[in-house]
């Protein structure tokens, strides 16, 4: 096998990832191997530091610096429930209002008269009721009565 | 085993509205998430904060954690993600403040930089610095998986687990994270070993 190979293979021998008969073969090529031997060297001493430097202490109130910055978000967000649910309520309010001002205006509008003529004009071809409506002329209902009696 | 019981009781017990459950799971995890932070971004200041960031987003995804998962890891994966989004925040902040840089003031920069890293080879600057300051230059990738396997001692198939990829993907990132990591101290070696 080739030295490439061991080279390789030194990352998971490290980790204690090998199989027994691969472990073997590392130790027995390193053993010649001045450059694997190195190599593994840094790798420990990468290790062993990199393990040793996690040394960082967080403050003695850490945990309720956690709960405190909680209670603060949630507070926020009560906080900011209110406009939001004001305008939630101000859209429906205004909705509403404006329908019942649609409603009411329709009320208080005048009686409207049907325009037959364009109806009258293609529907019926008689020469009474093309008489008796006179085109783009608004017509009542005695109107209509008396122009199918006519008929 | 009876750590991963019990991680799973306070997840209940929090689940079932007792807040005293989540303190403790801070008080737990909270040593190795700050060693896991400082480790991956290699500044002090900013450790306290970013702990309470990934325990505020603990608390607020603690509902929907499974239970095929353990605890560990997937406070792991809230960290590393959080990491890795400083990482490159911090990247683009870097790289927009640089942009206003001029020519001359860039130089100076740099002049500093090698007087500082001089003066810190006569010095004889503390091995374990070396090691860390050569840690921070890894991708973000590279960085927060050498952390999880150097620091935490985790397996290939927890870290595997912990992020989501196969533990090939693992194996290859770590190999590749400790010959860069030979590289950047290649010079630093020669002269120690």
């Amino acid at each position: 096998m080739s030295h490439k190979y061991f080279q390789q293979l030194l990352s998971s021998y490290l980790d204690n990832e090998l199989s027994a008969d691969e472990k073997l073969q590392i130790e027995r090529h390193v053993e010649g191997c001045d450059e694997c031997k190195q190599r593994l060297q840094i790798f420990h001493t990468v290790k062993s530091h990199i393990h040793a430097g996690g040394n960082f202490e967080l403050s003695g109130n850490f945990t309720q610096s956690v709960v405190r910055r909680i209670r603060q978000e949630q507070e926020g967000a009560v906080l900011w429930l209110g406009p939001e649910v004001f305008a939630r309520r101000l859209i429906l309010g205004l909705f509403i209002v404006v329908s019942c001002l649609v409603g009411l205006g329709s009320l208080f509008q005048p009686e409207q008269t049907v325009t037959m003529d364009r109806y009258l004009r293609a529907e019926h071809q008689d020469s009474v009721s093309i008489q008796v409506l006179t085109p783009q002329s608004e017509i009542s209902k005695d109107d209509i009565l008396y122009a199918a009696m006519s008929k | 085993m009876k750590q991963i019981v019990d991680d799973y009781q306070l997840v209940e017990a929090f689940r079932g509205g007792d807040e005293k459950a989540f303190e403790e799971l801070v008080r737990r995890y909270q040593r190795q998430v700050a060693n896991i932070i400082y480790l991956t971004l290699g500044n002090r200041d900013e450790v306290e904060d970013v702990s309470q960031e990934v325990f505020i987003r603990v608390y607020k995804s603690l509902a929907k954690f499974e239970r095929d998962a353990s605890l560990y890891s997937w406070i792991y994966r809230i960290v590393v993600n959080l990491c890795i989004d400083e990482i490159r925040r911090k990247k683009i902040k870097r790289t927009l403040s640089l942009e206003f840089f001029s020519e001359g003031k860039l130089e100076e920069e740099k002049k500093n930089k090698s007087q500082i890293s001089a003066a810190d080879g006569m010095l004889g600057k503390e091995k374990s610095q070396v090691i860390l300051d050569a840690l921070q230059k890894l991708s973000p990738v590279h960085r927060t998986v050498i952390v999880l396997r150097e620091y935490e001692d985790l397996t290939y198939e927890q870290i595997a687990k912990t992020l989501h990829i196969s533990t090939q993907a693992v194996k290859s990132r770590i190999f590749r994270a400790r010959e860069e990591l030979r590289e950047l101290l290649k010079d630093y070696f020669k002269e120690r070993l």
